[in-house]
């Protein structure tokens, strides 16, 4: 029982990339009420930029990811402004299908790019391991820990203090007010798909040296994230990282004690009991609906 | 609306026997004959309306309840599996093995119809997504069962103790099963299950207000898609006479799902035209690993942003007196 602490260490830093994956969903999913099923393909593509800019053009880790960030950026941004921007009153479907026909276009676009074989993606953090105790935290995991609480704590900074957060927090409560008190809502619904994407490129990097480089190395991560945002009941950040976190270590304990091959399908299990004893989550408020 | 209540007191009918109908299934009848026996164009064949049974299981549950999945992969794979095992282990025949396919892929069904009681948009999407990589991934890890990604080979594949594993036999076995799934997708508009199905589709409130049972309709349309789709797959494993987890991945749900918007939803023509389509363009792009996707995907935005009923609204405008 003495590996318990290792075992939730690592499932943290797992779930880390869980919460970041899970924090991108929400993102956008408050701003247009969109949930983006091109996510995971999204960020596959930003995580091939990171590959180019770190084995072709030998760029630092961190100017790698900041090109996978901005890459994602300007994706989620033109993404945005040129699809979705025109489905802003179409049904649920309708915006899920679109979605989807990007995940798929995303998905054949990198695969044909660059194939199928899985690549192997850099080691990100050559640094020594930490050792606390028992417990050993290594290099990739305090990479997660540092970038889930740089990217978790800019977003906070970004919506509490800034006119752009407050615009964000404001069309999620009215869009219509919203608009009247001056807020632009392509402008803001541009930025918040940009957020979104970078974050789901960020997750990709992260994600990248653990699954190696391939177009379906988010597929389980995005049902990771799916669950973590579900969990931290699908509309605040703290909920997402918490439910990210959980999730993580959650996964770690079944590998290590039940069943290391099906933990997704454990996962996913739980998830659907979550869903049936508490729809909304255990941090999301019941919604009335309305006729 | 009034047109279908009335319709709907008519008997059983095999309304699909009318005369333009009648030369596409001519033309199925007799392909065989017009690709000379081509075994590589008769499997194609096959697999196009194998893929056009699991379309129109899609558009039952999309087009006529509302209800969204992207996990159709999964009952599909359910039922290949059903079938391959049950061939490979104990040699049972296929008048045996599909109606356990499409047994049990029900009943995988009610692992996301139970709660989609509760759910619906985008959460459903998700839970069903979810659905699909989790059967893929016992697919492919509980190796006991099902082989792992070594797969599962099939022995001689028998109808009613006939030898019908060859692509032509497969073929017109399929083609049984497709047509007497369109008698069933036609007719079920004018029962009372098909317009409770119509009922949720448009407001689940004004049907549960209108006395249907919601969650029981829900339910029910979950198990009958999951039915169709896992006879499917059991003839796909049947066709192919061998079967592994890659073939069941979220590409496969992504291309179903392809059919039945390109096709337009609510259409049986439709999801049949849809199969075709992303059949012709998956052979086509066969070469370049992600073509296909690519091509499908740009489709279906394309679709969605500017012909929303897909190719029944095409031809609807080209011939605007033309029922559905």
């Amino acid at each position: 029982m003495e590996i318990i602490p290792q075992i939730v260490v690592s499932g943290l830093a797992e779930g880390s990339l869980f919460a970041l994956a899970a924090l991108g969903i929400i993102v956008i999913f408050n701003a247009s009420q969109i949930v983006n099923f091109a996510q995971g393909a999204m960020g596959v593509a930003a995580a091939y930029v990171a590959w180019f800019s770190l084995t072709v053009l030998h760029l630092p880790f961190v100017l790698a990811l900041a090109a996978a960030i901005t890459f994602g950026f300007a994706l989620g941004v033109s993404v945005e402004t040129l699809l979705l921007r025109r489905l802003q009153d179409a049904s649920t479907m309708t915006q899920m299908v679109v979605t989807l026909g990007l995940f798929m276009a995303i998905l054949g676009a990198v695969g044909a790019l660059c194939g199928y074989n899985p690549r192997a993606f850099p080691e990100l953090w050559s640094q020594h391991s930490f050792e606390f105790g028992s417990v050993i935290l290594r290099p990739q995991d305090t990479l997660n820990f540092a970038i889930l609480g740089t990217l978790a704590g800019g977003l906070t900074l970004l919506f509490r203090h800034t006119k752009l957060g407050l615009a964000m927090r404001a069309i999620t409560q009215d869009r219509f007010a919203a608009r009247l008190m001056g807020v632009s809502l392509t402008r803001t619904l541009a930025l918040a798909w940009g957020i979104g994407v970078a974050l789901a490129g960020a997750t990709a990097v992260l994600a990248a040296p653990v699954t190696t480089l391939t177009p379906g190395m988010m597929d389980s991560i995005l049902i990771y994230g799916f669950v973590a945002a579900i969990v931290g009941g699908f509309g605040t950040f703290s909920g997402a990282i918490v439910g990210g976190l959980v999730v993580g270590v959650i996964d770690n304990l079944v590998k290590t004690f039940l069943a290391p091959e099906l933990s997704l399908t454990i996962v996913f299990g739980l998830l659907l009991l979550v869903l049936y004893v508490r729809p909304n989550g255990f941090f999301g408020r019941r919604v009335a609906q309305k006729v | 609306m009034v047109s279908s209540a009335v319709e709907s007191r008519r008997r059983f009918s095999l309304g699909v026997v009318r005369p333009t109908l009648l030369a596409p299934l001519g033309i199925a009848l007799a392909l065989p004959l017009l690709v000379r026996f081509n075994a590589y164009f008769l499997g194609v064949a096959a697999e196009f309306v194998i893929f056009a049974i699991v379309a129109l299981s899609l558009d039952l549950l999309m087009g006529r309840s509302g209800q969204i999945s992207l996990g159709q992969s999964g009952f599909f794979a359910v039922g290949a599996y059903t079938t391959a095992i049950l061939n490979a282990r104990s040699h049972l025949d296929l008048a045996v093995a599909l109606p356990a396919a499409a047994a049990l892929a029900a009943l995988s069904s009610l692992i996301v119809g139970f709660p989609a009681e509760r759910l619906r948009g985008h959460y459903l999407g998700i839970v069903t997504l979810g659905f699909g990589v989790a059967v893929a991934q016992i697919a492919l890890k509980w190796s006991a069962l099902t082989n792992g990604d070594e797969g599962v080979r099939l022995e001689t594949v028998r109808l009613f103790g006939v030898d019908v594993g060859a692509p032509l036999h497969m073929y017109y076995v399929a083609l049984a099963v497709l047509v007497a799934t369109i008698a069933f997708s036609f007719n079920l508009a004018r029962t009372r299950l098909g317009r409770a199905f119509a009922a949720v589709r448009d407001s689940e409130i004004a049907a549960s207000a209108m006395g249907v049972p919601v969650a029981r309709t829900k339910m029910l349309a979950f198990a009958i898609s999951a039915a169709l789709a896992g006879v499917a797959g059991g003839l796909l494993a049947a066709l192919d006479g061998f079967i592994a987890p890659e073939d069941f991945g979220i590409t496969q749900t992504l291309l179903f799902f392809a059919m039945v918007i390109v096709g337009g939803l609510d259409s049986i023509a439709g999801a049949i035209g849809g199969a075709l389509i992303v059949e012709i363009v998956s052979q086509i792009a066969a070469a370049t690993n992600g073509l296909s996707l690519l091509i499908l995907g740009s489709t279906i935005v394309v679709v969605a942003l500017y012909f929303p009923s897909g190719l029944k609204g095409i031809f609807a405008r080209l011939a605007p007196d033309a029922e559905r």
